[in-house]
């Protein structure tokens, strides 16, 4: 651990991990898997802890910590719906399907409905089974 | 009676009991969670952000027949069927749905006799302009190529209990 990465995880909590996590995580994680973006997870060694009758299960982000940054079935993984995680089971995406994306919100590249005026192209007309309003009448 | 009140006061019996209270819980396993490095159980059945889904050849499902948009208790669903395309099926030109509006009730899915507009599981979609909530038809289907891995897998989760 560099001092700068000390630094960043003592006083912040939107770098990868924060101190304390990275602490339990030494401790008690059994590391379960990498996705496609260099987030890593882990799972805690002793089991049902909680006293709610599941284990604890973390991550540690690639970058900025976001929870739209982890992959959906990894991101189902850790909140307990699925039992196994998703690189444990094989499976093959269809052509169609897309990578996950984070939530680009507050970025040039945030998702806006065609017509904003701050995207391009035009809003489609409408097909006809209503009148605009118009101002005046 | 007023003795009994001089020694509560003056042995400070109330700071020691909540004292001895909060010192119990101190030991108890906590409630929180570290929110995004930890996160807490959720259903198969969660209603999250709208996705539209594809058949496995990569075919839109949607046929237009307008259900959800119907029975959308807060009508947020807007739908305009096109002509028919060259291969003959009946396709949508317009799904808007207004996440605005919508309250998560789920309606939509339940209506929809082809399983093409689902609630995802996707919850981390909080915006910081309005207008990036009224989710067009590219947006849908492209939540539904993002998710769908997830989206199949907690459908056939549920399907034991339908």
């Amino acid at each position: 651990m560099t001092f700068k990465q000390f630094i960043t995880e003592f006083f912040t909590w939107w770098n990868g991990q924060t101190l304390g996590t990275r602490l339990t995580i030494r401790r008690y994680g059994e590391f379960v898997g990498r996705d496609e973006f260099g987030n890593t997870y882990y799972r805690d060694k002793r089991g049902k802890i909680d006293g709610y009758g599941y284990e604890r299960r973390y991550v540690v982000y690639n970058g900025l910590a976001d929870a739209s940054r982890t992959p959906m079935e990894w991101r189902m993984w850790l909140c307990h719906t699925y039992p196994t995680p998703p690189s444990e089971e094989d499976y093959t995406p269809r052509a169609w399907q897309k990578p996950h994306e984070e939530n680009l919100t507050g970025t040039a590249r945030a998702y806006r409905p065609r017509g904003s005026t701050l995207s391009e192209g035009r809003r489609p007309a409408a097909t006809g089974d209503y009148v605009a309003w118009t101002p005046g009448d | 009676m007023k003795l009994d009140q001089s020694a509560k006061s003056l042995f400070l019996k109330e700071f020691a009991a909540a004292f001895v209270l909060s010192l119990r819980y101190f030991f108890k396993p906590k409630a929180t969670l570290n929110y995004p490095f930890e996160m807490n159980p959720r259903s198969p059945r969660f209603r999250g952000e709208h996705a539209l889904r594809r058949y496995p050849n990569g075919e839109e499902r949607c046929i237009a027949c307008k259900l959800c948009e119907a029975v959308c208790p807060a009508q947020a669903i807007t739908i305009e069927a096109g002509p028919r395309r060259n291969d003959g099926t009946r396709r949508t030109t317009r799904y808007d749905i207004d996440m605005v509006k919508c309250i998560y009730c789920g309606f939509c899915a339940e209506a929809c006799p082809v399983d093409a507009i689902v609630e995802g599981p996707g919850m981390e979609f909080s915006v910081e302009t309005r207008e990036e909530l009224l989710y067009d038809k590219q947006k849908l289907l492209e939540n539904g190529e993002r998710y769908e891995r997830a989206i199949a897998k907690n459908i056939a989760l549920d399907a034991p209990y339908r």
